[in-house]
């Protein structure tokens, strides 16, 4: 008897020393990942594309010239959201046709404007068919349709100013009305001598 | 049994116990949390992963994104769960703004009535507590993302275009067992939520304008909710360099009539504020001396969240300077 319990002792003992007991549960952290979630909002670009004639796909000509450039070079350069306009000199009124074109990816609405609305020598922003003068503020396009963007101007000071509108071109659809989906064209128009800066 | 053999017993037995002691800690296993379920409210994105919970590449301001993930406790101990956004990596909108500064997230334990647990800018998603979660249990949250609509007159524009991802970093800390015996559902320990002050009610715009000639301004106002606007206004000196104006006309700068406004939830109302003849003379003897005047519009609104004022500060210039100051823009 006394054999067996000093063995057991010294089993007790071995076990004891040999097994360290393991730490509290205090020190893990369990962790689990949800990864890879995205987020990102909807762009014009989706809805209506805007050309330049350099940059136009279908290689249409015949865009608006920057007044009075020499050499005459096309008023719009780039394309979407980095289109903008140099309208050049203008001491008169005039009309300046197909300074850009846009063409719908979906069926929607295009609603152009000038910001500010008054106060610079250009009056009017109008949307119409490829080729024609005039046209209208507002127009329902449908996927793959193109249009031109014609610009009214109206005499001003004559004093060397340099005016810098925006055209802003609102996408609305069906069930969507907000004006997030617009493309802000910087435009510049010299009232002044010459072509200007 | 001798003395000796009663020593050896003892000293098995005492060995015996201190390593069941020292074991009995380690017998309970740490919370393990175990993802049973994901999916997408809008569609379930990365099959092969099966993780992300959160998907959408076209929002709109306004628009939510939303999905949820059910964990459970496989652990023999309760655990503290707590959230993180990680890893947030912003592709910036075609205006340069960035998505993960607008972001609102809010975290819902669907688990039985849903009960918001974090609603916050998604930066304040860090350590978010969700709240206590036993062995063996589990429960499923419902997360939504959300673009605030900022206003009208594409406010929020520079967001076209941009995207943010992110991870959601759950992780659970052990709790003691006989801490909290039962608590659920789980406590709300998120970090405050947003709460919307009634500043945050009103759009109010006022666009260029010419203030003189018409001896008014005009702006636009949009409450969220119905609410109720007063005007008044100060007249300041307006030094350039944007410096600190010093008041000239204080109180009766708009006349009374049409001064106070009720407006309805979501609709736009323009508002015509007329000045006084007084404030027109001051203006004007400002305009003569100075060629510039800024009028301190303060409009007070109330809501069924409270009252605050909003602020908007307008610099009247002399059409020839603002001519030039056009131009030099």
């Amino acid at each position: 008897v006394r054999n067996r319990l000093v063995r057991l002792a010294a089993i007790v003992a071995a076990v004891a020393l040999l097994v360290p007991p393991a730490r509290s549960g205090a020190s893990f952290t369990a962790q689990h990942l949800t990864a890879g979630n995205s987020v990102g909002t909807d762009s014009v670009r989706n809805y209506l594309r805007l050309y330049s004639q350099g940059s136009d796909p279908a290689g249409l000509t015949g865009y608006a010239v920057k007044s009075l450039s020499s050499p005459a070079v096309p008023a719009a350069t780039g394309v979407d959201g980095s289109l903008t306009a140099q309208l050049g000199g203008w001491k008169n009124s005039g009309t300046m046709n197909r300074v850009l074109t846009l063409e719908a990816r979906s069926a929607i609405t295009v609603t152009a404007s000038l910001s500010p609305a008054a106060g610079t020598p250009v009056a009017s922003a109008l949307i119409a068919d490829i080729g024609s003068a005039g046209g209208a503020t507002s127009v329902t396009l449908a996927a793959g349709q193109k249009r031109q963007v014609n610009l009214g101007l109206v005499k001003f000071g004559g004093n060397n100013v340099l005016y810098r509108p925006v055209l802003m071109l609102n996408v609305t659809y069906a069930g969507y009305s907000g004006d997030f989906l617009s493309y802000a064209v910087p435009m510049t128009v010299w009232d002044g001598n010459g072509a200007g800066p | 049994m001798n003395g000796s053999m009663r020593a050896i017993a003892a000293t098995g037995a005492t060995g015996l116990v201190a390593w069941a002691a020292a074991g009995a800690l380690a017998h309970d296993r740490p919370p393990r949390l175990g993802a049973m379920s994901a999916q997408g409210g809008v569609r379930l994105l990365s099959p092969e992963s099966g993780t992300a919970v959160l998907s959408a590449g076209r929002l709109l301001p306004g628009e939510s994104v939303a999905g949820t993930v059910r964990l459970a406790n496989t652990g023999d101990a309760p655990g503290m769960l707590e959230l993180d956004a990680t890893g947030v990596q912003d592709t910036p909108g075609a205006g340069g703004g960035r998505m993960s500064a607008a972001l609102v997230m809010r975290v819902d334990d669907v688990t039985a009535a849903p009960v918001t647990v974090f609603n916050g800018p998604l930066a304040g998603l860090s350590g978010a507590r969700l709240g206590r979660l036993d062995a063996g249990a589990a429960r499923r949250y419902r997360v939504v993302a959300t673009l605030p609509d900022s206003g009208p007159f594409g406010a929020d524009n520079a967001l076209q275009g941009a995207a943010t991802r992110l991870d959601l970093s759950w992780h659970a800390e052990p709790l003691p067992p006989a801490a909290t015996p039962t608590p659920s559902p789980p406590p709300v320990e998120a970090p405050p939520p947003r709460v919307e002050r009634p500043a945050e009610v009103l759009t109010l715009r006022i666009p260029w304008q010419r203030v003189m000639l018409t001896r008014g301004i005009t702006l636009s106002g949009r409450c969220d909710r119905r609410c109720r606007l007063t005007f008044t206004a100060v007249l300041e000196t307006a030094p350039r360099g944007g410096g600190a104006g010093r008041v000239v006309m204080r109180g009766r700068v708009f006349r009374v009539a049409g001064s106070r406004r009720m407006l309805r939830p979501g609709a736009e109302r323009w508002v015509r504020l007329r000045l006084t003849p007084q404030a027109v003379r001051r203006m004007r003897s400002v305009l003569l001396v100075r060629g510039r005047v800024a009028v301190r519009v303060d409009a007070r609104v109330r809501s069924s969240l409270g009252a605050a004022t909003v602020r908007r500060r307008i610099v009247i210039v002399t059409s020839r300077r603002a001519a030039r100051h056009r131009a030099a823009r």
